[in-house]
């Protein structure tokens, strides 16, 4: 009876270790640390992620090679990618699949300093504009078509990501190609007010950015990728309230960043989360806005190795297994509204 | 008789040494291909995905592919090392010249070098960016800034290892700075400055490397990025190779430039040897 007693107290340890086994986990960011990636840091010190079992650790994107390889090769389990970069992956063979969208609309933009007055698309032809080498040059052709140029008739200047800023403030480009909310805000705050033609106002329907992971992890591990969604949406829950200190947390890793400025573009990225595509669960995506988001880099240009199908893009599966996607969608409306 | 069979036995040692060294010579180049034979077939018998580690094959068929893109970006590249490299040694031997005539000059600028010196250029390189723009201008200042140092520390390391005896028949002959300087001290400086250029070279290369990473639309720097970001890893080795081939020409021809201008200085110049 006692040999049994033991037996039984060993197994019960055992489980209870189990469950408080943390799954080491690895996630890739689309930039250096600012207010988009508020709320994974958030979480981290919230300790939403180990809540769920999940140990994370939040990585800044590779210098010289496309993220999407260490998440589709297994090495890192999941990744925020920007949606052109996300679709050559997909388009090159690597196994990568969104698993929730994070920005629904593309927040990329041709950001130009007010005195230089380059207000439409066709004042940028002959003009230098900073370019990262993770984006798609088809995702600017919309805008360029809008004022009658093609890709020959600007130059782009590959930079390092952080560098472009400095480089429009510098003279040394004419335009950065950025995020509306992103490193417009801060050339704004640095004294050097910006015009932004947002690829958006243009008529160009894509994607974002989103949270994927490898094929091969969503299909031996759906637990995990459930977790992880779970709580990255906990983790924007928590955030919605608390974007200070979210924010902070991306201060404290990334100190360049001011906690004002960023608190500010957080605030505006929360308003863009209410959405008609949020209107029913956050993060859902659709067949027509990833194949327009396909059909716009296409493939003639050679951006694309082939063209792949939206369907092979993403999965609803996991958002629509979670009631915290429909509370997320109720608060961004109420947060904004 | 006997006589026969020890020729034929010398002979035959002689024949089994050269075949010995004939495979020493082509040891190196017989390892190359079989390892390239390995990878070929590794990678086809694991099916390893192209943009993982593309097969030899698919790289060679890149390279014919796209030769004029690789031979333009290749070009670029060129440009910059050789721009910049010249700049360098200009600059460097302008420099050391004036340290050595003025001891002022030297005692100025030497520390101002040496701190400098042990700066990463690498994390200079984005600033020169700011200040110059992205384009062949900040290719050449990164270049250079990179090249310089082991030029001028080497030059100056040459410059001061002149022999103390000859130094004095030069000055008991009344011989004046100029004389001093392109009849002793430069001849004596030319192998330290030489070992200083074989230096420069390679970091030449690395230097526009540097640039082209950091902001540029052309030069193999950024057609090893480009091959990266677009999923396309064979575009990427060929860039590499390329730059290989460059680096190793680069490097061949300044010691083949030293073969032909330089002489060996042999220890009887010196006049303070035991």
């Amino acid at each position: 009876m006692r040999m049994i007693k033991t037996a039984v107290a060993l197994a019960a340890l055992m489980l209870a270790g189990a469950a408080h086994a943390q799954d080491k986990v690895i996630m890739r960011i689309n930039f250096t640390p600012w207010a988009m990636h508020a709320q994974y840091y958030g979480g981290v010190a919230q300790g939403i992620y180990k809540a769920e079992g999940i140990d994370l650790e939040i990585r800044p994107p590779s210098a010289g090679q496309q993220n999407e390889v260490f998440i589709g090769t297994g090495r890192e389990q999941f990744g925020v990618a920007n949606a052109d970069g996300f679709i050559r992956a997909r388009a090159s063979g690597v196994p990568v699949v969104a698993v929730m969208a994070d920005e629904p609309d593309t927040p990329f933009s041709v950001i130009t300093l007010k005195k230089d007055k380059y207000t439409s698309p066709s004042q940028l032809k002959g003009k230098k504009i900073s370019w990262f080498q993770s984006n798609v040059k088809g995702l600017l052709e919309p805008l360029l078509i809008k004022g009658g140029l093609t890709r020959n008739d600007i130059e782009y200047v590959n930079v390092a990501r952080g560098a472009e800023v400095q480089m429009l403030a510098a003279g040394q480009v004419d335009a950065v190609f950025g995020y509306h909310f992103g490193q417009a805000l801060t050339l704004d705050m640095r004294g050097f007010p910006t015009d932004v033609m947002p690829l958006k106002d243009h008529g160009v329907s894509f994607y974002g950015t989103v949270i994927y992971t490898s094929e091969q992890l969503l299909k031996s591990n759906p637990d995990l990728v459930k977790r992880f969604v779970r709580a990255t949406l906990k983790s924007l829950i928590w955030t919605a309230g608390n974007k200070e200190a979210a924010v902070a947390e991306v201060v404290k890793v990334s100190p360049d960043r001011d906690l004002k400025l960023e608190t500010r573009k957080l605030e505006i990225i929360y308003g863009l989360y209410n959405t008609p595509d949020y209107a029913q669960r956050f993060g859902l995506m659709d067949d027509a806005k990833w194949q327009s988001s396909i059909d716009i880099l296409g493939t003639e240009s050679g951006d694309l190795a082939k063209k792949p199908t939206a369907k092979e893009m993403y999965t609803n599966a996991i958002i629509e297994s979670l009631d915290e996607a429909k509370t997320l969608a109720d608060l961004v409306k109420k947060v904004t509204n | 008789m006997t006589l026969t069979h020890a020729e034929n036995a010398a002979q035959d040692h002689s024949t089994a040494r050269n075949w010995r060294r004939s495979i020493e010579r082509a040891g190196p180049v017989l390892l190359i291909v079989l390892l390239v034979v390995l990878w070929q077939i590794l990678t086809r018998a694991l099916d390893v995905p192209k943009f993982l580690l593309p097969a030899p094959t698919d790289i060679a068929k890149l390279m014919v592919d796209e030769w004029r893109l690789i031979q333009m970006h290749s070009f670029a590249t060129i440009g910059s090392i050789v721009s910049g490299y010249i700049t360098a040694v200009l600059f460097a031997l302008a420099i050391s010249a004036l340290m050595i005539r003025f001891p002022l000059v030297e005692r100025l600028i030497m520390p101002i070098f040496v701190g400098l010196q042990s700066v990463p250029k690498i994390a200079i390189a984005p600033l020169i960016l700011v200040w110059v723009g992205a384009g062949i201008g900040s290719k050449i200042l990164v270049v250079t800034s990179i090249a310089f140092f082991p030029i001028v520390i080497n030059t100056m390391a040459g410059f001061k290892e002149v022999d103390r005896g000859l130094d004095d028949v030069f000055r008991s002959v009344d011989a004046n700075q100029r004389q001093m300087f392109f009849r002793l001290r430069l001849p004596y400086a030319m192998p330290y400055i030489f070992a200083g250029l074989r230096i420069a070279t390679t970091l030449s290369v690395l230097g526009a490397i540097v640039a082209e990473w950091l902001a540029a639309s052309n030069g193999l720097g950024y057609l090893v990025l480009s091959g990266s970001f677009n999923f396309n890893t064979a575009r990427s080795f060929a860039a590499i190779i390329a730059l290989a081939v460059i680096g190793t020409a680069f490097f061949g021809f300044m010691s083949w430039v030293e073969r032909m201008i330089s002489w060996k200085r042999e220890g009887s110049d010196s006049t303070t040897q035991m």
